[in-house]
């Protein structure tokens, strides 16, 4: 069967599988970024969620 | 910021996935999680070292579902509370029952695992009692979670795991907003949630961001992954010898498409500029041309007996060449036979994780003969 309506379709090519030093950069940024004091009592805060899953334990990919 | 991982961080089960598995775990582990929940794969070497990971690296698993069969006992914490800001958020993971352990530790050990509906029924109410937004990472793939969540009240967030499936939009199931990334680490989710006062998030926007060049990345780790690669590479040649030619028969021979041409000129011609012909130096390009796990799928029978070595005459079946799949031409030769149903062969190569937008007909189309 193929895959290319299937639920694969769409998601990036495996050019790299977790690549580890964008992550990095990326989470750096988003913590520097998300680093302001809680909010006073009463108002709205705002929190980021970052998420994945099934990293795999790969540096690197066949390509 | 919370970061989470939904499960499935550990590699397959040989010693060389062990030694980089070791590797993600000891970078990542300077990241920062929140909560990692447990996937099946993350046992795959034994609860040992799993923990070994956990402790050199600060790496928050947790699990409420999965026990040790002769203790009884939990392997890990069921929960944890975490707080950002003013909001304590309370997070739980559970895995599925249905699917099974196969660990490189199989005979020492053996896991029972609850059913996680029951679980979270019992777990839930307690987690609340300290937190105020309740976090599932949801090792079950998409549609068990959302099956599971038409039966458990009280999760705000499922963040879902045992995926292929990224959800790059909103998808709210009852009260429970459901996050899915992908896998592989091909993408994160970004939710930025809106919380009131009562640490009860009241609004939020969703992106999914591709790991990918736009993204500079970061010096330290870049060296620490380029040192890591050297060292793999000794492991590497180490241990092909045990991958190489283990399959077949040694009373038959590949030929080589050098052989083939002679009677088969025109199929040849038309695949002599295929991406098939070039697959070795696809590897070469990332500087993996040595890895086993990849030559598999790069050179012609690199697992099969008398198939590809980067010796002569053995290189003369680099790349992907009529045997890789219609077999051993020696067969051919002598009776005439050939495997004709060579698609069944396509995927063995072309699977979701190297080959995630393959469709035989599109595939077919550039290689027809």
């Amino acid at each position: 069967m193929g895959r290319g309506a299937g639920p694969w379709a769409g998601l990036p090519p495996a050019r790299l599988v977790l690549v580890l030093s964008i992550l990095a950069a990326l989470l750096a940024a988003v913590a520097a970024a998300s680093a302001a004091p809680a909010a006073p009592k009463g108002t709205w805060e705002s929190i980021v969620l970052l998420y994945h899953s099934d990293v795999g334990g790969k540096v690197e990919p066949c390509g | 910021m919370l970061l989470v991982d939904a499960g499935g961080l550990f590699g397959p089960r040989n010693k060389l996935e062990r030694d980089q598995t070791r590797f993600v775990c000891e970078v990542t582990g300077g990241f920062g999680y929140d909560a990692i929940g447990l996937g099946q794969a993350d046992l795959n070497y034994g609860i040992g070292f799993l923990r070994e990971m956990i402790e050199k690296n600060r790496l928050p698993f947790t699990n409420a579902n999965v026990r040790d069969k002769a203790t009884g006992q939990l392997l890990l914490p069921p929960w944890l509370v975490v707080q950002k800001g003013n909001v304590k958020f309370g997070i739980v993971s559970v895995l599925d029952p249905a699917e099974p352990f196969i660990t490189m530790t199989a005979q020492d050990e053996a896991y029972q695992v609850d059913d996680p509906v029951a679980t979270l029924r019992t777990v839930i109410p307690e987690l609340r009692k300290q937190a105020q937004t309740i976090v599932l990472l949801s090792h079950l793939d998409l549609p068990r979670t959302e099956s599971l969540l038409k039966e458990v009240a009280g999760v705000d967030i499922a963040v879902v795991g045992h995926t292929h499936q990224a959800l790059p939009g909103e998808r709210v199931v009852g009260k429970t907003v459901m996050l899915a990334a992908g896998f592989e680490g091909r993408t994160i989710g970004r939710l930025n949630g809106e919380f009131d006062r009562d640490g009860v998030m009241q609004a939020f926007t969703l992106k999914l961001v591709e790991l990918d060049e736009k993204i500079a990345d970061d010096a330290v780790t870049q060296e620490k992954v380029t040192q890591f690669k050297q060292k793999l590479e000794e492991a590497r040649q180490s241990l092909r010898g045990r991958h190489q030619q283990v399959k077949g028969s040694a009373s038959e021979q590949f030929l080589t498409q050098y052989e083939c041409r002679k009677c088969h000129a025109d199929i040849y011609a038309k695949l002599e500029g295929s991406r098939h012909n070039a697959a070795l130096a696809t590897l070469a390009r990332k500087g993996m041309a040595q890895e086993p796990d990849c030559l598999a799928c790069h050179t012609t029978g690199y697992e099969f007996k008398g198939g590809y070595d980067d010796k002569p005459p053995a290189n003369r079946l680099a790349n992907v060449q009529c045997e890789a799949c219609h077999g051993y031409g020696s067969l051919h030769r002598r009776d005439g036979r050939w495997k004709a149903e060579a698609r069944s062969t396509c995927v063995t190569c072309h699977d979701q994780k190297n080959s995630p937008k393959f469709d035989f007909a599109t595939y077919w189309a550039k290689i027809r003969h």
